[in-house]
């Protein structure tokens, strides 16, 4: 479970996330979406500890990331955007070394299953140079699976992708929330969004704007009609200037 | 060069320093750079800029056959090494490259480029290498300065364009082929005319008096006389003699900047020689430096992946080089005689272990200053600040103390044992295993050293694999290497005074056998330095905010 309470993020005077709260139960798919500079990014690396918040706290099964953070870490997972690898690494030591980090034993197993799945096993031994970027992007997700987080947060996670891998990208999103795991996703691509998440969370200027299912969305907005897409109601609560 | 080309460079100049003063803003900066021109003044006040009289004209000689020697040296490595390697970055290839603009105008560009760094640079140099009147006007030494790091950097240039011109690639081998035959031919005549001083009259004056009269004799003279010219303006007694001593130098970069000309039709392939040569298919499984196994201390793994990286960059470079150096080694001690080619070799090692220990740390960058560009990846890991730190500043260490300790055995196992030099066995083993026990210290140390500099002013530090290359770096490299030297000389205080300590007292009663012992007690004080130092830059990282401090944000 992923709780958000009450994070602020300042950078200088200007508030990238202002007091925001929200949480992820087990087996929820949490969808993230906002405007460019809504302060998406930001919530996402407050949440997995690269940056702290100024104010407020985020507690992974209850370990505080702000006064616990190694405990926390141990049990998120996330896939950025831009896939970052180590240039002097090949695809299997990338996962030998996430094995270690994570003391995940027995992980040759987990290892060769996932590159199977991803389509890298013929790359085992290819350093990131010679990798596309989808195949980077798929053994970014290949490392933050192999030890089985119960919190994964993709950011833009289909970027990158053949439609083949985009599908089965989001197949393992799906698998891994009924499998008991809490998912944030954050995305501009809304038919994602509306397509594999049960929650849907809007932001802007770096505040929560709305929260909830797409019909408890519609609903609370008297003036829209109940079965409009993801697409409709952003563009009606952002405005259609804004993206 | 075309205005837009000049556009480029004056605001990427002007925003570049505009931003490295807005970091002034930081107090961490503002005190960095306080401290650097406290030290600047005070160095200033001690060792006024000065002309020399008249300076001694031996010395000038000597000083002009040693550096002459050097750049041969380093103009040949780059002939060696510098056809691969990245000339444009990134951002240059995918928006100059479509422009319709000449290949001219574009390394035209690259060149004047660089020239900020090399200004930089030759300042940098000038002021710490100039002191005390060394030459006869300080003025021409910092224009000399200038003139061989601009051909440096306009060397590297050619010889990267070279192999990718259909003349280049036939000429390449043949002048490689020239310049061996020429070289060999130089040793043998050496050899043959020039025996150097025997091992009794060994003494660093006689090696470089010997130095000059072989860099001034014979076919070597001429070997090296266009790398004489462009240092000769150096050491000119007045302006008419400077300028004269200037023209062929500058002739030589006009020569160096024709060579590139002609060689821009090989620009695009140069840029996309890479990926050219990027297989379509996987290598073969890489050797590892050891099994990485899942269970253990997780910073272990953060340790063989930058011993990994060491391996697979600069293993390769560094073997050759080790090669050429073993195999001019041998070649000395058969043409020399044993003896004075073991004090020469013994002398070697003794100042390269010294030397390392003060640079190695600047040189080996396998650690933070790598990775930090990868802060947020790392700030992912379940690992407290102090196991990454840990983690990242084994690697270099481990291998600047293997390079110090085969240092160390070669000096105490080469040193000659003559009536007139003596170095007595127990004498050897003392003092080697002092080196042994000190010298790793202050090398780990002066890692750390250099890793609080990428936490403390990570806008100030090249970052990355893909650091700034080359000649254009030299004047941060510099200060980089005073400011390690500064560090570890107040580092090694405490460690000194507990050494005099145990040495004293102890001296009296077990001799010169006390050395290791008081060495010992000396490492046991820097390792508790080196602890402290992980602890506080392990809180520093936990600290450390990638959007706040990298441009990148993350």
């Amino acid at each position: 479970m992923i709780e958000v309470d009450r994070v602020t993020r300042k950078y200088g005077s200007f508030a990238a996330v202002k007091d925001l709260s929200f949480r992820v139960e087990a087996g929820e798919v949490l969808g993230i979406v906002g405007p460019n500079g809504a302060g998406k990014t930001t919530t996402l690396r407050c949440i997995v500890g690269i940056i702290p918040p100024t104010a407020g706290d985020v507690r992974i099964d209850g370990h505080s990331i702000v006064s616990d953070p190694i405990a926390a870490k141990k049990r998120i997972s996330f896939m950025p955007d831009e896939p970052r690898l180590f240039d002097h690494l090949t695809v299997f030591e990338h996962l030998e070394f996430i094995a270690r980090i994570y003391g995940v034993e027995g992980f040759e197993t987990t290892a060769s299953t996932l590159l199977q799945e991803l389509e890298l096993s013929r790359r085992r031994d290819s350093l990131p140079a010679e990798l596309s970027r989808g195949m980077k992007q798929k053994l970014v997700i290949a490392c933050g699976l192999l030890h089985s987080p119960d919190n994964l947060v993709f950011d833009e996670p289909l970027t990158g992708l053949d439609p083949l891998g985009m599908r089965r990208m989001k197949e393992t999103i799906v698998k891994r929330a009924r499998d008991g795991a809490a998912v944030i996703v954050s995305s501009h691509m809304l038919h994602l969004v509306e397509e594999i998440c049960s929650r849907i969370l809007i932001l802007k200027e770096g505040k929560k704007i709305i929260d909830g299912s797409l019909e408890e969305i519609s609903r609370n907005i008297p003036e829209l009609r109940g079965d409009l897409s993801l697409e409709e109601i952003f563009i009606h609560i952002i405005g259609p200037g804004e993206e | 060069m075309s205005g837009a080309f000049r556009f480029l460079l004056l605001y990427s100049l002007k925003n570049r320093i505009l931003s490295r003063l807005r970091r002034l803003r930081s107090p961490k900066y503002l005190i960095s750079v306080l401290a650097g021109l406290g030290y600047l003044a005070f160095v200033f006040f001690k060792y006024p800029l000065r002309a020399a009289p008249a300076p001694d004209r031996d010395a000038l000689q000597l000083l002009e056959a040693v550096f002459t020697v050097l750049l041969t040296l380093v103009t040949l490595y780059h002939w060696v090494f510098s056809t691969r390697g990245k000339v444009f970055d990134e951002a240059e290839v995918q928006i100059l490259f479509p422009a319709p603009v000449s290949r001219a105008d574009v390394l035209q560009y690259r060149i004047a480029r660089a020239q900020p760094g090399i200004l930089f640079g030759s300042l940098v140099t000038f002021l710490v290498f100039s002191r005390g009147g060394i030459v006869w006007r300080p003025e021409f030494l910092l224009v000399t300065i200038w003139l061989v790091y601009s051909f440096l950097s306009i060397f590297r240039i050619a010889v990267w364009l070279t192999p990718h011109t259909p003349a280049g690639r036939k000429l390449r081998p043949r002048i490689s082929r020239i310049v061996f035959v020429a070289a060999i031919g130089c040793a043998l005549w050496i050899w043959r005319f020039l025996p150097p001083p025997a091992a009794s009259d060994l003494t660093p004056q006689s090696l470089l008096s010997w130095l000059h009269l072989v860099t001034n004799s014979g076919p070597l003279f001429l070997f090296l006389l266009p790398f004489r010219i462009l240092l000769r303006p150096a050491f000119a007694p007045g302006f008419f003699e400077f300028v004269m001593l200037l023209i062929p130098g500058l002739i030589i970069l006009a020569a160096v900047y024709w060579w590139i000309l002609l060689c821009s039709g090989g620009l695009e392939s140069a840029v996309l020689g890479k990926m050219r040569e990027a297989p379509r298919e996987p290598k073969r499984r890489r050797a590892q430096p050891f099994a990485l196994k899942p269970a253990g201390a997780p910073f272990i793994a953060i340790y063989w992946k930058n011993l990994l990286l060491a391996g697979r960059f600069s293993g390769r470079k560094a073997i050759t080089l080790s090669a050429v150096m073993v195999a001019i080694l041998i070649l000395a001690l058969n043409l020399v005689g044993s003896e004075t080619a073991s004090a020469i070799t013994g002398a070697l090692a003794v100042a390269l272990a010294g030397f390392l220990t003060f640079l190695g740390p600047v040189l080996l960058r396998e650690d933070l200053r790598t990775d930090l560009t990868h802060a947020g990846l790392l700030k992912t890991y379940p690992l407290s600040g102090r196991e990454i730190v840990l983690g990242e500043v084994l690697a270099p260490a481990t291998r600047l103390t293997l390079m110090q300790w085969a240092l160390i055995f070669i000096a105490a196992s080469v040193l000659p044992n003559t009536e007139e030099v003596s170095y007595s066995a127990p004498q050897r083993f003392y003092a080697g295993a002092a080196a042994f026990l000190l010298l790793p210290c202050l090398g780990f140390i002066g890692t750390l050293v250099q890793n609080a500099s990428a936490l403390l002013l990570p806008g100030w530090i090249q970052l990355g694999k893909e650091h700034k290359q080359g000649i254009e770096a030299m004047g941060e490299r510099l200060i980089s290497s005073i400011a390690t030297a500064v560090s570890l000389v107040i580092a090694a205080v405490p460690g000194a005074l507990v050494f005099t300590l145990v040495l004293i007292p102890g001296y009296r009663v077990a001799g010169q056998a006390i050395i290791p012992v008081a060495a010992l007690a000396s490492a046991v004080v820097l390792i508790a330095e080196a602890v402290l130092g992980i602890m506080w830059l392990g809180k520093l990282f936990d600290r450390f905010d990638p959007s706040k401090e990298l441009d990148s944000g993350i």
